[in-house]
């Protein structure tokens, strides 16, 4: 009898269990899809994880967001009461805690190379945040998130705003440092990227057997020893090169090592970095512009939503500008950051008013529209500026394809580059009026020190026509609002210019001013 | 004493035996050798021992701290439910004793591991530093400002809960009679909070303001007139409001009082000195606002009824305010004792904290099953920190009952009441952290000890334990049944 009973309640209960596992089942289903969808979870497996992550990962399971919480309340306390000696500390352990909440990251990262930077006074300290920023995006978040185009996008602007921009008083200081450091990675100032995105894999080279001895025999225990100490002088020490059998080996060698330097530390793929330079024109790469332009476009290449697309876009147009505005590096100096000084890249211009097209097409936005003309205007001067006459008169007529009601463009090119120039100069003080013409005289000295003799030439002809202009407009006044003749001021800053650059660029500009003088007087 | 040395050997020996002891063994290793080598810092010299010496003390004296209270727990209420403690009680041994017995094995061993890992840590430290490739004016940095145990003495501060108390009368008459620009009536609870917090920051925060081209003056009391090497001063400017943000550089000149003598009569007859203002530097100093900047002063500030005075004048190139806040100083501080002995007295508060925590663990324990036992521990180490976090709101109004109660509700007032009520008998646990006095090179002073030593170990922590022993004494172990 009660096992009739039994039986008949097993009876009923069965059905009803299975009913109420196949409810909660579906009932799973939508609450996991929720999840999903808001992102409430963060079980996903990070791939290759270092053993750190994947014990946080799997053995504090949901703490590890309350410990994050914790950690970020240290963070905030302490910034509060101006104690960064654990920032980058804290930083790394709530990236580790909660890898994939990307976000918070580059909060951090901003943090610290924005906010924290600036309360030191030394450039020297404000550059070592900086890094930290860039670090803790760049070798950690990446790291674990090598799909999220928001770290590319913030790690980018890092390099386009706070290192390329002149916001921060020290921009100087860390343009001249960044370009020491890449120097000593590429071994020059400017790689041979075809050469390097070819170079052979480190580890197999070194099975070569003259590589090996070579190593070996240079008292080096293994790879990773030569490896340290090529990293730590930028070059073979002296003993190495004395053992290579050929030059080939070491030349092998020396990209290798290079390669794997970029890859490992700056994350700089030379392969992608030969693929810009083929599409856009040879940047220099010690310079932040070429970095953000790196950054964002990994950003758009991993952007499947289409969530971060147009501020890429502008990152790279906007750095591609300044990229063709100063984009070559014409005097680093270890000693005096002060020295450094960049002038434009003219390579870039085709490539970056291609840029700006196609950032207009796609995202049909008039800001790409206005700032192709204003690139345009001051690709036009600087062509000129720089001697190449023919460019920016064809650059004119494209302004005038783009915007043909407007007169300003309608002038011959001449005219036109004169009234921008001049256009400065009309309503300024004779101080204003000088330091307009000592800049343009201060920059044919460089450009003349450089080689750069024909850019020199206009940068010359140019300063005298400002000077000409101001005299027309001030020539009533010229008791009062006078300058010196312009030979005098030349004169002038030719001396200062010898007296003040370094060495061998004071050398150099004196070598060029006696073949101009010999030149001269030989005419 | 050879049953309470028995008991205690037996401890150590049990303990030794635990799996979970073991583990805690082994985080503590991993603690003391691998931390030090993984930590992060900010990349300056100072940061890493800083933060290798903060994190390093802190983190092993926490896992010491677990292992103190799952241990004591473990040792007397495992003994009960194992009937082990049967098999003692019927030999000739007070209870007392077995009770003390098994205190001191857990208090031995931890304070060995306390020691032990206090040298590795003290020699790591030195190491670190030693070999270390940082240039010998880092060095020197680090040796002032972090190696070292220096004594700080504040400024002299003025009264402020007298003008905050006018202004919140003021305040509550313009609310009551609806003065135009004075608060709704209607203002909750919080929101009259927030505005009598405003007002009492906005008063410190005029105190601390120094307009542009304007003087401050700060007075330093019970120095030691014999001191003889330099002292440290450390200080924060905020430019334009007392925020993180916005700051910039400023320009000021400090000043000290130092002394001359009219002529050399005086000097030789001894004379007490006359004392003049002079400043630092000729050309006014840039500073960075918003973070601790820290400089060296001369000793002969210092007068021979032991104060000092030193001034800072404002000369923003802006012409903005420039603030000190009075929490930050600025702070004096004197070169006491060397790293070696602050550091001592850092191990020796972590000591008496293992102590307090074996007494309480020992406790529970005695009284409660393994689990009840740590649960019991553990909610009361939480009660003493959430009852000093509800009344650290007083801080905010300058413990001014009055100003407190007129913004906060009667269920507040009642859980503020509270808190003081549990902290009368609590022991709050984190006032014994003193990784950060240590790292920031502050002196660990004897009072600070004695007064724990005597408010918390004395006055709360031995009634407590007498109590619980007694508890102990009268509880019938008969009646515990294995379940």
């Amino acid at each position: 009898m009660n096992f009739l009973k039994i039986r008949k309640k097993i009876l009923f209960f069965i059905p009803l269990f299975i009913f109420f596992i196949f409810l909660s089942n579906l009932l799973q289903i939508k609450i996991n899809k929720i999840r999903d969808e808001k992102k409430l979870t963060d079980t996903t497996i990070i791939e290759n994880a270092p053993p750190i992550i994947a014990f946080t990962t799997v053995a504090l399971g949901s703490f590890r967001g309350l410990l994050a919480d914790l950690l970020w309340l240290r963070v905030i306390r302490l910034q509060d009461q101006g104690q960064y000696f654990e920032m980058v500390q804290l930083a790394s352990w709530i990236t580790k805690l909660q890898p994939r909440f990307t976000g918070a990251t580059a909060y951090l990262a901003w943090n610290m190379a924005y906010n924290i930077s600036v309360t030191c006074s030394s450039f020297e300290d404000r550059w070592r945040w900086i890094k930290k920023g860039i670090e803790l995006i760049r070798d950690e978040a990446l790291f674990y998130n090598p799909g999220d185009p928001i770290l590319y996008k913030e790690l980018g602007w890092i390099y386009q705003h706070k290192l390329g921009n002149i916001m921060d008083d020290a921009n100087i200081y860390y343009k001249n440092q960044l370009a020491l450091e890449m120097m000593k990675v590429f071994g020059a100032e400017t790689p041979n990227w075809e050469e390097l995105k070819n170079a052979e894999d480190l580890n197999e080279l070194v099975k070569e057997k003259t590589i090996a001895e070579a190593i070996l025999s240079a008292g080096f225990k293994n790879t990773s020893d030569m490896e340290r100490d090529f990293r730590i002088r930028g070059g073979f020490s002296q003993k190495l090169r004395e053992q290579f059998r050929s030059k080939e080996d070491m030349k092998k060698l020396d990209l290798a090592l290079r390669k794997k330097w970029l890859k490992e530390i700056y994350k700089l793929d030379p392969q992608k970095v030969y693929e810009l330079n083929k599409k856009y024109g040879a940047f220099d790469w010690r310079l932040p512009e070429a970095h953000a332009i790196y950054w964002a476009t990994l950003g758009i290449t991993y952007d499947r939503n289409g969530q971060i697309e147009i501020n890429c876009d502008r990152m790279i147009t906007q750095s591609l500008k300044e990229a063709f505005l100063a984009g070559k590096i014409l005097i680093y100096d270890e000693n005096d950051y002060r020295n450094f000084m960049t002038i434009p890249n003219l390579n870039l211009a085709d490539a970056v008013k291609k840029t700006y097209q196609e950032a207009y097409k796609r995202q049909k936005s008039n800001s790409f529209r206005a700032a192709l003309e204003n690139f345009m205007i001051d690709a036009t001067v600087l062509l000129y500026n720089f001697g190449q006459y023919q460019k920016a008169e064809e650059y004119l007529q494209q302004l005038r394809e783009l915007s043909p009601d407007n007169p300003k463009f309608k002038k011959n090119v001449d005219h036109f580059v004169l009234k921008e120039w001049t256009e400065d100069v009309q309503m300024s003080t004779p101080r204003q009026a000088m330091d307009i013409i000592s800049g343009l005289l201060y920059r044919t000295c460089f450009l003349l020190a450089a080689g750069e003799v024909n850019s020199a030439s206009s940068h010359e002809r140019l300063a005298f026509a400002v000077y000409q202009r101001y005299y027309r407009d001030q020539k009533h006044s010229w008791g009062r609002m006078g300058l010196p003749p312009f030979k005098e001021i030349k004169n002038d800053i030719t001396q200062t210019c010898i007296k003040l650059f370094p060495e061998k660029l004071s050398n150099a500009l004196k070598l060029q001013l006696k073949i101009l003088e010999n030149e001269n007087r030989s005419q | 004493m050879t049953p309470f040395l028995a008991i205690a050997k037996l401890t150590c020996r049990a303990t030794m035996r635990s799996y979970v002891f073991h583990f805690l063994f082994l985080l503590l290793l991993a603690v003391i050798f691998i931390l030090p080598n993984t930590i992060i810092s900010d990349g300056t010299a100072k940061g890493l021992i800083y933060v290798s010496l903060k994190y390093c003390l802190g983190v092993s004296g926490f896992i010491l701290s677990l292992s103190t209270i799952w241990v004591s727990c473990f040792t007397l209420s495992n003994d009960l439910e194992t009937y082990q403690m049967h098999m003692i009680c019927v030999k000739p041994v007070s209870r007392v004793v077995i009770w003390l017995g098994k205190l001191t094995g857990v208090v031995f061993l931890h304070g060995v591991l306390l020691l032990l890992s206090s040298i590795i840590i003290y020699i790591f430290t030195i190491w670190q530093f030693e070999r270390s490739t940082f240039s010998d004016e880092e060095k020197e940095k680090i040796k002032n400002e972090v190696l070292v145990g220096r004594r700080v003495y504040m400024p002299e501060m003025p009264d402020f809960s007298k003008e905050v108390e006018e202004q919140i009368t003021k305040l509550n008459l313009a609310i009551k009679e609806g003065k135009p620009g004075a608060p709704d009536k209607q203002l909750s609870l919080a929101e009259k909070r927030k505005l009598i917090k405003e007002i009492r920051n906005q008063i410190i925060a005029k105190y601390g303001e120094i307009p542009f081209g304007n003087f401050r003056e700060w007075k330093y009391k019970a120095l030691d007139p014999l001191q003889k090497s330099p002292l440290s001063f450390r200080y924060r400017i905020y430019v334009g409001k007392v925020s993180s943000k916005d700051q910039r550089q400023t320009l000021g000149i400090f000043g000290a009082y130092v002394p001359f003598y009219e002529n050399e009569e005086d000097a030789k007859k001894g004379k007490e000195p006359k004392y003049e203002l002079i400043p630092k530097t000729s050309e006014p100093e840039s500073f960075m606002c918003g973070v601790f900047l820290e400089d060296k002063i001369s000793p002969v500030i210092i007068r021979k009824d032991g104060t000092a005075r030193i001034a800072f004048q404002n000369l923003d190139p802006e012409k903005a305010s420039l603030f000190f806040q009075p929490n930050d100083g600025p702070k004096l501080l004197e070169p006491k004792v060397s790293f070696f002995q602050n550091y001592l007295r850092a191990a020796f508060v972590i000591f008496l904290r293992i102590i307090l925590l074996a007494g309480l663990g020992a406790s529970a324990g005695g009284l409660f099953s393994m689990p009840v036992a740590v649960f019991i521990v553990i909610s009361y180490l939480i009660f003493g920190i959430s009852a000093s976090f509800v009344i650290d709101i007083e801080r905010d109004f300058g413990y001014d009952e009055e100003a407190l109660r007129a913004s906060e509700s009667l269920w507040e007032t009642a859980a503020r009441q509270t808190s003081h009520g549990i902290l009368a008998v609590i022991i709050p646990m984190q006032k014994f952290e003193v990784s950060d006095t240590v790292a920031d090179g502050e002196l660990i002073e004897f009072s600070f000890i004695a007064k724990f030593f005597t408010e918390i170990f004395l006055i709360r922590g031995l009634p407590l334990f007498v109590v619980a022993v007694y508890l102990y004494k009268r509880r019938e172990i008969g009646l515990i049944v294995k379940k």
